[in-house]
């Protein structure tokens, strides 16, 4: 996305949100018009940077994203801005203290589309802060920080003011400078409304659907292409359950694929693209052979017993339940269909992750979806993170889901673990965590048209995603599998899709860390960001 | 589709750029429609209306 805004709060809450920031702010006249309402006001200042970026930056492509925003402190209809000095600062604290103020962030977007002209869509979202009753020590020793220098307000509530709310009605990372949910909703809304698929099942050709066994702490989740695709896989690491995987081989005959099938269950997950299988004949679809069609469904599985009930597993009637569900999308036009469901669901339902010290410092993981864009090219993916590693924010490095600290709070990075226990016990003492215990299997689709060679040359480039994203990573506990399935017109040079792909990976693993929630009595990433 | 902008308009340009083919920032600094019947422009001129910072833009 492109963000055009000089402010590091807003650029950080967008990069912890999953976004690749291009950084191009712009300057504009901030004046406020004679008795312009405030609200008015940071719409109009968020459209007016946003047109100006527009102006600078030229035609957005198709999917590209550009964002502007201007966020407001005020109290009755008067507007704090930056302080211009340390006195400012003061008198705007005391004028805060022991009163409700507002906190207004105009939110500008805009998004290319098949026309010339973006599509622009402008919001406001407010927050209610109360401030307590503020000492004149007080204010001053927080003055003389420096930090209100620079913050609308003269006040960061995500540093030394914290302390000063009393409450806060409203979303809080609208009071730090960007209010991201809303952003994301915002973003998918005008996706939608402009035919650009803001989920896999809404790319041509493509759909998927997922079975959940909840109380079984397993699931499904397939990915079709009724039409038949043109298929890749790379599978790394310490041999996942995997099913159909030597037919993708580049010189072996067939050349279509079907379906992928992403399942927990570790060796007994497998019955589940056994059923999917089944389903796919009954519908007619598949290779015709004669006596009838033999549908080619590949697929990999992780391991996910301990989770929920270790006998519970998905089975061939699930496998057959997540095709029936998918090819009945299948049937509506995709701009209409429903996106995928994420996090505790389908293949992410029994997800964990950072398990080198046990389960009881591990974390809730799921299922996870990204979706990028290239001029015309679309690269989607799936992901079911169960890794033994930690998942990390590609750009920045943080930690976002994995092993817990005794302390039951923070992260603990495994991959230091593994070293530093390396250079202080005997190397011949040290526990290995369960082999085969972990896996992250994936899918990416695209409407490139590649051939079998292509198409696992891209899965291969795609796969470094998972170094982008999981620390430590293709340990020899982990079984990790990429299918590629593609079918589409588009005509681009592999490696523009293996780029792309491996940026929607990226995104679809870190979805997997940020959309599970807290459950088997594991913590999950949102629940630990504050 | 009849659309109108109120004398609240304020010339930012936004609907002109969500709407180009109903609005225009005219010589005097404010919006008007250039469009008899916007009737194919609905959705677009629904995004401008939720646009607009002053609220000026009515449709019936």
């Amino acid at each position: 996305m492109i963000l055009a805004s000089a402010s590091p709060r807003r650029k950080e809450l967008l990069e912890n949100a999953g976004f690749d920031l291009v950084l191009e702010p712009a300057n504009i006249d901030e004046a406020r018009l004679p008795d312009e309402d405030p609200l008015s006001l940071v719409k109009r200042l968020s459209y007016e940077k946003a047109r100006a970026a527009l102006d600078a930056h030229g035609p957005l492509s198709y999917g590209e994203a550009l964002l502007a925003a201007d966020t407001i402190v005020w109290i009755d209809n008067k507007i704090l801005g930056k302080p211009t000095n340390p006195d400012d600062a003061y008198r705007m604290l005391d004028e805060l203290s022991g009163k409700t103020h507002h906190v207004s962030t105009g939110v500008c977007l805009a998004l290319g589309t098949q026309n010339n002209q973006p599509a622009l869509r402008t919001v406001v979202q407010t927050s209610d802060v109360t401030f307590r009753q503020l000492g004149e020590d007080e204010i001053r020793a927080y003055v003389q920080t420096g930090e209100p220098m620079d913050k609308a307000g003269a006040y960061a509530i995500q540093g030394g003011a914290g302390q000063f709310v009393l409450s806060l009605e409203g979303d809080y990372d609208n009071v730090v400078g960007l209010p991201v949910t809303r952003v994301l909703e915002e973003l998918a809304y005008m996706r939608s409304r402009h035919g650009i698929p803001t989920s896999i099942t809404q790319i041509p050709s493509f759909t998927a659907a997922n079975v959940t066994k909840e109380e079984g702490g397993t699931g499904c989740t397939v990915i079709i292409c009724p039409e038949g695709a043109t298929a890749g896989v790379d599978v790394r690491g310490g041999a996942p359950a995997t099913r159909e995987t030597d037919l993708l081989r580049p010189e072996e005959t067939v050349q279509v694929l079907n379906a992928v099938m992403l399942a927990g269950g570790s060796v007994f997950g497998i019955a589940a693209s056994c059923g999917a299988t089944e389903e796919l004949e009954r519908a007619g679809i598949g290779l015709n052979v004669g006596v009838g069609v033999a549908p080619i469904v590949s697929g990999a599985c992780l391991f996910d017993l301990p989770v929920g009930d270790p006998s519970c597993r998905p089975t061939a009637a699930d496998g057959a339940e997540a095709v029936a569900k998918a090819l009945k999308q299948a049937s509506i036009p995709p701009a209409q269909r429903a996106p995928l469901e994420r996090g505790n669901v389908g293949a992410g339902t029994g997800c964990t992750v950072g398990k080198l010290n046990g389960p009881t410092h591990a974390m809730k993981c799921g299922l996870g979806e990204g979706i990028r864009f290239a001029g015309s090219l679309v690269c989607g993916a799936v992901a079911a993170v169960n890794a033994c590693g930690d998942v990390m924010n590609p750009r920045t490095g943080q930690i976002l889901a994995g092993q817990i600290a005794d302390d039951g709070q923070t992260l603990q990075s495994t991959r230091e673990t593994l070293l530093s226990r390396a250079a202080t016990m005997p190397l011949d003492t040290m526990q290995e965590p369960l082999p085969r215990t972990n896996t992250t299997i994936s899918c990416v689709v695209t409407n490139a048209c590649l051939t079998k060679a292509e198409a696992t040359k891209v899965a291969q480039m795609a796969a470094d995603a998972y170094a982008h994203t999981i620390s430590p990573t293709h340990t020899t506990n982990d079984g990790d599998t990429v299918f590629v399935m593609a079918k589409g017109e588009i005509q681009v040079p592999v490696d523009v899709v293996g780029a792309l792909a491996t940026q929607a990976l990226e995104d679809a693993i870190v979805d997997g860390a940020l959309s599970a929630r807290d459950a088997y009595g594991l913590k999950a990433a949102c629940n630990l960001r504050l | 589709m009849k659309v109108t902008v109120n004398e609240e308009c304020i010339g930012c340009g936004l609907c002109e750029s969500t709407a180009a083919d109903v609005f225009s920032i005219n010589d005097d600094g404010v919006a008007e429609v250039i469009i008899d019947d916007a009737a194919d422009f609905e959705d677009d001129v629904q995004e401008a209306i939720d646009n607009c910072p002053v609220s000026a833009i009515e449709a019936e």
